[in-house]
């Protein structure tokens, strides 16, 4: 039997409509089997007239067997829940009586729905608030220009910020209905064909994946290979039009025993797949050319002790995603920089130019600003600079 | 809110009574008792029928016996009937009424 799904188009509060909805669909050959997740699924066969009726679900999944039964007995087969609000029975019998033949009890399971969709709108009223904290600490935290570009580097926070927008507009949705369910008003036709409680939940999943993706952490789970594991490519693998020429490659692996010998070592160096510095370290170039120390790094701007009259600032930026740091190395560039800017999917490139006025890393989640400093710069900076030493 | 005990029977619960007066059954007998007795007049329909019968369980004026299978009969309890003759009374009473003012 080929199955058929459609969208169910009707609220909780909304079961006459809902029960006509089934018979038309059987009328046309479509026999309902099942509900799931909002989409109803038919079986397509014979042309019949059935009667559907719905009633309130009193426990979960189904109803009880000797309910069941007794319900079977009378002529009415049960078919599936929907939602968990209502047990579907259908009948093909004309002679069996209605489900319901007492208004005053059918109106005691009519209050209970009516309390269910109160209930959901409470529910929501309540989570709305929580969720503008949320956005308001996300974007405090983040310090303005961030906030700013997390939304240019990644979907997730704007579609984070979307849901609460959504589910005020599924609690202003609930209410309205509860008041008609309440005053006895059947709408042929939902208020909204897509549910906001349903856009709210995509953007919730959708915004966490954009920023767990953004993290880096779907790539691992994925990988199952961690960004610092990964292999270091041999120099006949490196593209030299795309690196320059390259004398070595170095996959630092935020090692700084390592990073201190390969840069005591004096050689120029590039790398790739790797950090370059660990947060708690602060290049020291003593020398332009040769000699690289490692010095205690302290938070915030540092500048770099140079011999030869050459000085060199490093400013480290640590952003929430890989998006963020992205778009932050982006507001970083200025027209006057030098063009030793790279960034790679999962790592990074540095080349080395002696000439540089700026060099920018973004690696992962993480951007580095070195900065040369002029006499200018220098004497702004070396009070602060001697302060914090 | 503490639920509230029944005060006046419905036209459904007050046959779902007077079947059970005659004798355990079950919940197809009940419903096919009260067709019968009110020439098709009371029909009551699977769902207001087990919602009787539940409310009358937790009440307890009625009691589950026997299950064949998944099948139950009831039986009338000592409180259940007190409440039957209490409704019987009062409709009486009304009937009486009735015909004393027509009279």
């Amino acid at each position: 039997m080929k199955r058929v799904r459609r969208w169910m188009p009707y609220e909780v509060s909304q079961y006459h409509e809902t029960e006509q909805w089934l018979e038309r669909k059987a009328a046309q050959g479509l026999h309902f089997i099942d509900c799931r997740l909002g989409l109803a699924a038919f079986e397509r066969g014979e042309r019949k007239t059935v009667r559907y009726r719905l009633e309130f679900a009193h426990r979960f999944f189904a109803p009880e067997p000797e309910q069941q039964e007794l319900y079977k007995e009378m002529g009415w087969e049960y078919v599936t829940n929907i939602r968990n609000d209502y047990f579907v029975f259908r009948t093909e019998d004309p002679e069996a009586p209605e489900l319901h033949t007492e208004e005053g009890l059918l109106a005691e399971d009519v209050k209970q729905i009516y309390r269910k969709q109160l209930a959901l709108g409470r529910t929501l009223a309540f989570l709305l608030p929580l969720f503008v904290v949320y956005i308001l600490l996300y974007g405090i935290l983040l310090r303005g220009p961030l906030w700013a570009a997390a939304c240019y580097g990644t979907w997730g926070p704007l579609l984070l910020a979307l849901c609460p927008l959504f589910f005020a507009a599924q609690v202003i949705r609930n209410v309205v209905l509860a008041q008609r369910f309440k005053r006895g008003v059947q709408t042929k036709r939902t208020l909204l064909p897509l549910r906001p409680y349903w856009l709210a939940m995509a953007c919730l999943v959708v915004g966490m994946l954009c920023l767990y993706k953004a993290q880096g952490m779907l790539f691992q789970q994925l990988n199952k290979t961690p960004p610092e594991e990964l292999p270091v490519p041999t120099l006949a693998e490196i593209d030299p039009a795309a690196y320059g020429e390259l004398t070595e490659v170095l996959a630092i692996h935020n090692d700084p025993d390592r990073l201190g010998a390969y840069w005591e070592s004096g050689r120029d160096f590039s790398c790739i797949n790797g950090y370059g510095v660990r947060r708690d370290l602060l290049v020291s170039r003593t020398s332009l050319e040769q000699h690289y120390e490692l010095h205690p790094y302290y938070e915030g701007s540092h500048m770099v002790e140079v011999e030869q009259e050459a000085y060199y600032r490093v400013d480290t930026y640590d952003c929430l995603t890989a998006g963020m740091a992205r778009a932050l190395a982006e507001l970083l560039r200025t027209e006057k920089e030098d063009r030793v800017w790279e960034t790679v999917e999962e790592g990074a490139v540095w080349t080395a130019e002696d000439e540089c006025q700026r060099l920018l890393l973004c690696s992962g989640r993480r951007v580095w600003q070195v900065t040369y400093l002029g006499e200018a710069e220098l004497l702004s900076f070396l009070p602060a600079f001697q302060e914090r030493m | 809110m503490p639920k509230r005990p029944l005060e006046t029977l419905s036209e459904a619960m007050f046959y779902v009574l007077m079947a059970l007066r005659g004798g355990e059954r079950c919940g197809v007998e009940i419903a096919d008792f009260a067709r019968q007795r009110s020439g098709g007049q009371v029909r009551i329909g699977p769902g207001t029928l087990y919602a009787i019968l539940a409310k009358f369980l937790e009440e307890g004026l009625i009691e589950e016996r026997a299950a064949e299978g998944r099948r139950r009969t009831y039986r009338l309890t000592e409180a259940g009937g007190e409440l039957y003759e209490g409704e019987l009374r009062r409709l009486r009473r009304c009937i009486a009424d009735a015909e004393e003012g027509e009279a």
